[in-house]
């Protein structure tokens, strides 16, 4: 529990130290707004439009497809870890992982094939 | 320390689940918003998680918890890449993801 | 390969087969997209279900667990894996000569009631909660995209949104539910449950009982028992009606298995051949006959004031749960044997049912009782075989569904003081018998005003009839079923 003191003191100091510089700035600092002081920020060109524009739905295909092949991966790192040591025992984990690394490489395949990683 | 013994103990650990399954399941319940839906379905299955972890940790001896987890987040990222293109289908129909405009099926 | 990896591989070999075929599928919906619109999906889904039932009657042989107890192989398992590959079929048949699934979309289809089925197979024969999830899950996602595959309309995708909502939500309780069990038994294990829970049977708090009531939520989900029946009938509706065919059929009998599994393991001990108490303090026969009573009463009363002849079916299916679930009231063989007989007899006549839906709502554009006028004496073929199939759902003596439900009130009856519930079922099918005849009354005794030719595919016509044959055979021969099931229920693990 002892270990964990420090950190609690490093979170406090950091709450504290953000909210103190915001307050002391929203106390001391000038405050006059104006249009142009107002507008949002746009690289120095004046803005023009909304800033919400309709997004193509093929991102979230390319998104799901990074979430799912994402998890699937984490499901490799267990099977990384024991691989070695049950190579002793026989093939079992070899053939284990090379379904499973199969399927997904015939998922992956698929996706390929069907072009529904391109974004152009 | 006595606070911070009891925060390192199971008693703790069910506390935070218990909350977070109450808080997704109100918001399940109370939400029009759908993706709002599922951010509390989410936060049932997570706090489903963290039980199956700490009941791992201080109760059993191997770590069938663990690995259940692993296998829930697994199969939460699966139905929430399911449900969100439901949705998109659904707002691409009724440019809306008001949960209460899905009322044409009553009674 | 070690001797156990080599038993774990033969014995999953109808699930293997199953894979085989899905990624064949897969496969060639990728390389040749010229196929998808011939027959060739449907032919390698009917011969991958033959090659997978021939599979199953291969590997059954003795009773055992295997994947290291986490799936169960004996013969209640073997004949629900029968059963789902049979139906997958007959429901891949019934897709492929539905005109509302668009002909661009049926590898799809295809793929999706295979995968389902792997998981309906998987949550049937499952001894592990882990097994059970992924099982449940599997068919529940996958659920999700077949319920909105008319997926440009409406009503496709507000039943999928529904459906969906109401399934992640219980698919999350039956998880936290699962984490409470496990933490309180320490294990996750059926048999190991059960061990634990009959052992520490005094002084058990009030979580047990929550976290069981929350994983019996799960599960009744799926079959559409009260309480989470809700969703039923407006997905039922909104759903194009091959996958509703499949809806009432496949993920019915999956969860009524998960559930005998789960709860006569985990919850009662075996105290003899075929015989189950349930543990002290756990009434599992009360608990079962309170939801079956209310589970019918609610599938009756809400379907006599329904017009649409899908929101019927459906609500008929909900009383049908409630119907099987009286079997499991007595918690021995012949109980278990009534539901698997019932649960058959179910299958052929509600896949009918639904067919003869879809079929007239192809045609007439309609599901409602007003688009069933006149069937009778424009289409007999049609007319007679929606007839059997009613008389059979209702219960009049001497179709497949009277003898489903004879079985279940007997085996009701051998366990005392449970009369009211087979009286209060008996009231439940009079009932039922007034919708199922509204029906029959707009099919034969009323005219329509234009009479719209029926042209029935042959294939209609040969399915139909291929199906109505057996719900009357099996009404006058029943012997051989109810043997088979009694043997698959003596050798449950």
């Amino acid at each position: 529990m002892e270990n964990f003191l420090p950190v609690l003191l490093l979170l406090f100091f950091a709450v504290c130290l953000c909210i103190g510089i915001y307050t002391v700035s929203h106390i001391l600092g000038p405050k006059n707004p104006n249009a142009s002081k107002l507008s949002t920020y746009e690289c120095g060109v004046e803005p023009e439009g909304s800033a919400r524009v309709p997004f193509k739905t093929h991102f979230y295909l390319v998104a799901v497809l990074f979430l799912l092949f994402d998890v699937e991966g984490v499901f490799f790192i267990p099977w990384a870890i024991i691989y070695r040591d049950s190579l002793k025992e026989g093939t079992d984990i070899l053939i284990a992982g090379g379904l499973y690394m199969a399927l997904l490489v015939l998922a992956l395949s698929y996706i390929f094939r069907k072009r529904l990683l391109r974004l152009h | 320390m006595n606070i911070l013994d009891w925060a390192t103990s199971l008693q703790a650990y069910l506390v935070v689940g218990t909350c977070l399954f109450l808080l997704g399941v109100f918001a399940v319940l109370s939400r029009r918003n759908t993706i709002g839906i599922l951010l509390g379905i989410e936060l049932i299955l997570n706090a489903a998680g963290i039980n199956f972890v700490a009941f791992s940790k201080f109760r059993a001896a191997a770590i069938d918890g663990q690995v259940f987890t692993l296998f829930v987040i697994l199969i939460a990222a699966a139905e929430a890449a399911v449900a969100l293109a439901v949705i998109l289908r659904f707002y691409r129909l009724k440019e809306t993801i008001n949960a209460d405009e899905a009322n044409i099926l009553r009674n | 390969m070690t001797p156990e990896m080599m038993t774990n591989l033969k014995l999953f070999a109808p699930e293997i087969a199953l894979t085989f075929f899905l990624c064949t599928l897969f496969v060639y919906d990728a390389v040749l997209p010229s196929l998808r619109k011939t027959l060739f999906p449907l032919i390698v889904i009917v011969f991958g279900m033959g090659l997978a039932i021939w599979a199953t009657a291969d590997v059954a042989t003795g009773v055992q667990t295997y994947f290291s107890g986490m799936i169960a192989n004996d013969g209640f398992g073997n004949f629900f894996r029968i059963f789902f590959f049979a139906t997958a079929a007959i429901c891949a048949i019934v897709a492929y000569g539905s005109k509302e699934l668009e002909t661009s979309g049926r590898t799809e289809f295809g793929l999706l009631l295979l995968c389902i089925t792997f998981g309906l197979s998987l949550m049937a024969n499952a001894t592990h909660l882990l097994t059970l999830y992924i099982g449940i899950e599997t068919a529940s996602i996958l659920s999700f995209a077949m319920a909105g595959f008319a997926r440009h309309t409406l009503r496709g995708n507000e039943a999928s949104i529904k459906y969906l909502i109401f399934g992640a939500l219980s698919s999350g309780l039956m998880i936290y539910g699962f984490s409470l069990i496990y933490g309180y038994t320490g294990s996750l294990q059926y048999a190991e449950i059960g061990k634990y829970l009959t052992a520490h049977a005094d002084g058990r708090p009030l979580i047990v009982l929550f976290a069981l009531f929350l994983i019996y939520g799960g599960i009744a989900y799926k079959i559409s028992a009260f309480p989470m029946h809700f969703w039923t009938p407006d997905v039922y509706e909104g759903t194009t009606s091959p996958v509703a065919t499949f809806f009432s059929v496949g993920p019915k009998a999956a969860g009524v298995a998960a559930l005998i599994r789960f709860f006569l393991t985990a919850c009662a001990t075996k105290t003899g051949e075929g015989v189950w108490t349930s543990i002290p303090g756990l009434s599992l026969p009360n608990a079962v006959a309170m939801i079956a009573a209310v589970t019918m009463l609610i599938g009756n009363l809400s379907a006599i004031g329904q017009t649409n002849v899908k929101r019927i079916l459906a609500y008929s299916s909900i009383a049908h749960v409630g119907y099987i679930l009286m079997g499991l009231v007595g918690m021995e063989k012949t109980g278990l044997t009534a539901i698997l007989f019932y649960l058959v007899a179910y299958c052929l006549m509600n896949i009918g049912a639904f067919w003869v839906v879809g079929i007239v709502s192809d045609i007439k554009k309609s599901e409602d009782l007003s688009a069933f006028r006149g069937m009778g004496w424009s289409s007999p073929t049609l007319g007679v075989c929606m007839a059997v199939f009613l008389f059979s759902l209702t219960g009049i003596p001497m179709f497949s569904g009277f003898i489903g439900k004879f079985l279940l009130f007997g085996a009701l009856l051998k366990a005392p003081g449970f009369l009211w519930l087979a009286i209060f079922g008996v009231l439940n099918s009079v009932v039922s018998l007034y919708y199922y005849s509204k029906i029959l009354k707009a099919m034969y005794f009323e005219r329509d005003e234009q009479v719209v030719a029926l042209d029935l595919l042959p294939l209609h016509r040969a399915g139909l009839v291929l199906l109505a044959i057996p719900t009357v055979v099996l009404g006058l021969f029943f012997g051989p079923v109810i043997e088979f099931a009694e043997k698959a229920v003596l050798s449950f693990l």
